[in-house]
């Protein structure tokens, strides 16, 4: 291994001292840089939370204040004025207020968007917002909606469309939580997908709103954009938007297997009597997942109608489909459990267990 | 030239130059690794996970935690696993033919009854006894399956049988989660629109001397038996390096068994786990990306660097070396099974990067230091040892060593910290100090025993006693 010849033309120990020594240097400034670090996040952990404490002090006394001619928030501590001129701390100053704002609403809240712009925060975020890194950029339209800075509105909405995920995710729930269902106005437009988590997003945001009504919630479903189509079959769903029934059934014959199955869901939300004969139509055709989703939503809508369908498929191959069927009849078909139980007579297995399964499930 | 010539150079070439690729391996991932963590953590910098835990559109979850004679713990784990902060999710607990009263503890204190239940062999496993569910609504979200004992593997896979949501996490039984970590855990899968998420892997870090109550980590200690710290510095390299780097390739080819979340419609198409080796967990994770690289479809096997899960680590040499001896058998026998992908370019970069990395780095590396010892050994009794050089290389890869872990420390430093005392992280940096003497030939040698296991057929788990977090409020050494 360490044969003198081939190894000395390989490998000269100066060279080697060399690097050994670089790699010591290296080490010696990390482990002094790690020290250095975890002192100042000490320090600064302290200094955060003697913030925390004055500012929620401060803000109770504003929100208390009656004196409507001068704000209480005009009036800035002297201890304040100095913190704020530090970047960091203003950064963490501005998260707090985001954070208290959070859980307030009305003229309290409107009292912490007083502060935030007395206090100059709007100036930081606008730089936040004008940076070229998307984080900052993000970080700035997050800050700027959180605090109610609604004639940013026509500037924002130009980022939601834009390529990055993040700013788009962003500029998106400014726009709604500054013109609630209107602010849907940016799937007209959007050339990006939605990702699942900006949906769930949208959806938990627009909880919080009035309903009004989505005029444009048909042309979404009819997007060429997939994401477009999840999204407005889910709000069908949510706000169970009867009148789009037929552009629901529609985007069965929808080539992206997980707006199909979604339209499974959305149409058993808002169905009518030709839903369960529409849903069976599309049986055959469909994925194992999407066929064990519409046995799933024929449980809420099936009749005996859909009888034989059911009882053929209770025969199918897969275990799960078996058992979804038997689940349908059970709850949907006049006699169906006295038929469940017929069958599994003849067939104990698997048919029996079946049977006493869905016994333990439904009743 | 004669030929003990030539060998003796192609030898040390070739070993020369191995050496050279694997620095430049670590160094790469190192810095790879930054970009990775970086952007996990501006993304989520104002994250509300709260709305994935309350909208009734977030994702169903099962965890799946196997159990075999686990009676000591049993209990407490599931009451901590019970506790998670999740809406939409299943806790089911697969007691793998325990020959202890394990099943019998959790019928009395969780109330179960037997339920009819229809199992649907989707995966084909050992026969499934009975499935049991609470009467008390408490605890409604608990499934405890009893099957005949088939191994870890198995009981795996009886719980994605039994399992009716649409993603699985395989978590072992003891490990303590932190209570978002599902939350965190599954946003990924959401988060991609352009290809599919696989399988999604956390931090796992080690709870030895934590503070523990009621199933929960009350408070993070850095352990102070000598092998759980070395640990612990060897997690955080592994999974705040490595795993992330790999993860920003989308190379990643393992997901820790002790905690994982997949999409469960894939591990399903893909047979589940494997129970022909003991490394099921890298194997799955092999299999999945295998097959849909066969199917062409666009997907990713992702990684998150928060500090999720808590599992007590081996603390003596000899449950140490039998995990090491596993883990050897496992890497082999799963490289073995799909050695088809070995440099084929049909894989793209899990043929041409991560299954070579696998091969030559993870695999190779213990038997070539090995070798490199003895060869050393016998030179030095025959005095042919250039011991200039030898201390110069000696120096060189020990300070490389030394750097590579201080640079770990410095990234989990400035990212999740968990360890606040600044004594904490100057134990931690001279614990990395012995490693090259004592910590890293040991686990060299255990993977020698693993490989020489496999070649003498033995197919042993290898029994893994562990301590528990059992008592009420326990500090673990």
């Amino acid at each position: 291994m360490f044969h003198a010849d081939i190894f000395s033309n390989l490998i000269q120990p100066g060279y080697l001292n060399k690097l050994t020594i670089l790699f010591i240097c290296l080490n010696a400034f990390l482990i002094a840089a790690i020290f250095i670090y975890l002192r100042k996040k000490k320090r600064t952990h302290f200094i955060q939370r003697g913030i925390k404490k004055s500012i929620e002090l401060w803000i109770s006394k504003i929100l208390l204040s009656e004196d409507e001619t001068e704000p209480a928030y005009m009036h800035i501590p002297s201890k304040f004025q100095k913190h704020f001129r530090d970047k960091t701390k203003r950064e963490f100053t501005v998260n707090q207020l985001i954070d208290i704002k959070k859980n307030l609403s009305g003229k309290i809240a409107e009292n912490i968007n007083h502060l935030y712009e007395h206090l100059g925060f709007r100036r930081d975020s606008l730089v936040k917002f004008q940076s070229n890194i998307w984080n900052r950029r993000a970080k700035g339209i997050h800050e700027l909606y959180m605090m109610d800075q609604k004639n940013m509105l026509p500037v924002l909405y130009k980022y939601t469309n834009s390529n990055n995920q993040y700013v788009r995710m962003e500029a998106q729930a400014a726009l709604i939580h500054f013109s609630g269902f209107e602010g849907l106005s940016f799937l007209d437009n959007i050339d990006h997908p939605i990702s699942e988590w900006e949906q769930l997003k949208i959806l938990e945001q627009l909880k919080l709103i009035d309903f009004t009504e989505m005029k444009n919630l048909g042309r979404w479903l009819r997007s060429q954009n997939f994401s477009v189509v999840l999204l407005a079959l889910k709000l069908a769903e949510v706000y169970q938007e009867f009148q789009v029934h037929d552009d629901v059934a529609e985007c069965l014959q929808h080539k992206d297997e997980k707006v199909r199955s979604q339209a499974i869901i959305t149409l058993s939300r808002i169905a009518n009597e030709y839903t369960s004969s529409i849903l069976v139509q599309y049986y055959s055709n469909e994925t194992l997942a999407n066929r064990q989703q519409i046995l799933k939503c024929l449980m809420n809508m099936a009749s005996d109608n859909e009888k034989d369908f059911l009882v053929t498929h209770l025969h199918d191959e897969n275990d799960s489909l078996k058992l979804a069927a038997a689940r349908v009849i059970a709850k949907c078909c006049s006699n169906g459990w006295e038929m469940l139980k017929e069958i599994a007579k003849e067939q104990p297995h698997p048919y029996s267990e079946i049977y006493f399964h869905v016994k333990n499930e439904l009743q | 030239m004669n030929w003990q010539v030539i060998i003796s150079e192609a030898l040390t070439i070739g070993l020369f130059f191995y050496s050279i690729v694997l620095l430049l391996f670590y160094i790469f991932i190192g810095l790879y690794s930054i970009g990775e963590t970086r952007k996990y953590l501006h993304k989520n910098n104002f994250t509300d996970y709260r709305l994935l835990a309350a909208s009734e559109h977030s994702p169903s979850v099962s965890i799946i935690a196997p159990a075999f004679n686990e009676g000591q713990t049993i209990v407490e784990n599931v009451r901590s696993l019970l506790s998670i902060y999740y809406s939409n999710l299943e806790l089911i607990i697969v007691n793998d033919g325990s020959k202890d009263d394990s099943l019998q503890k959790l019928i009395d204190v969780y109330q179960l009854e037997k339920i009819d239940f229809f199992v649907r062999y989707q995966i084909k496993t050992k026969n499934v006894r009975g499935v049991y569910k609470s009467k008390n609504p408490a605890f409604k979200k608990l499934i405890v399956v009893d099957k005949e004992n088939g191994g870890k593997a198995d009981a795996l896979n009886a719980g994605v049988n039994i399992s009716n949501n649409d993603y699985i996490i395989c978590i072992d039984v003891d490990c303590i989660l932190e209570q978002d970590a599902i939350l965190k855990l599954i946003k990924p899968f959401l988060e991609q629109t352009q290809e599919k998420i696989i399988a999604v892997g956390g931090v796992i870090r080690i709870a030895n001397s934590c503070e523990i109550k009621d199933g929960k980590l009350e408070k993070v200690h850095l352990p102070k038996a000598y092998l759980p710290r070395m640990q612990a510095l060897e997690y955080i390299r592994a999974f705040l390096l490595a795993r992330m780097a790999w993860s920003r390739l989308n190379g990643l080819l393992l997901i820790s068994g002790a905690f994982g979340a997949f999409d469960k419609d894939v591990v399903i198409k893909c047979g589940g786990y494997n129970h022909n080796t003991v490394g099921e967990d890298m194997e799955l994770v092999v299999r999945m990306r295998r097959y849909m690289e066969e199917k062409k479809q666009p997907y990713k096997v992702t990684f998150i660097p928060d500090p999720l899960c808590w599992t007590e680590a081996p603390s003596s040499f000899l449950i140490l070396g039998r995990q090491r001896n596993r883990w050897m058998r496992g890497t082999i026998e799963t490289l073995g099974m799909h050695k088809k992908m070995f440099y084929n370019p049909r894989y793209r970069l899990l043929g041409m990067l991560s299954y070579p990395y696998w091969f030559f780095f993870e695999m190779m590396a213990p038997i070539i230091e090995f070798f490199g010892v003895v060869v050393f050994i016998i030179m030095a009794s025959m005095g042919i040892v250039e011991w200039p050089i030898f201390f110069s290389l000696l120096l060189f890869i020990i300070s490389f060593g030394f750097l590579y872990s201080s640079f770990a420390i410095f990234m989990e430093v400035i990212t999740y910290n968990q360890y606040k005392k600044r004594t904490d992280i100057l134990k931690l940096l001279l614990t990395s100090f012995s490693e090259p003497f004592i910590y890293h030939p040991f686990i060299v040698w255990a993977s020698i025993r693993g490989i020489t296991d496999l070649l003498r057929k033995k197919k042993n788990w290898g029994e893994m006693t562990r301590q528990g977090f059992g008592s009420p409020a326990i500090i673990k050494t």
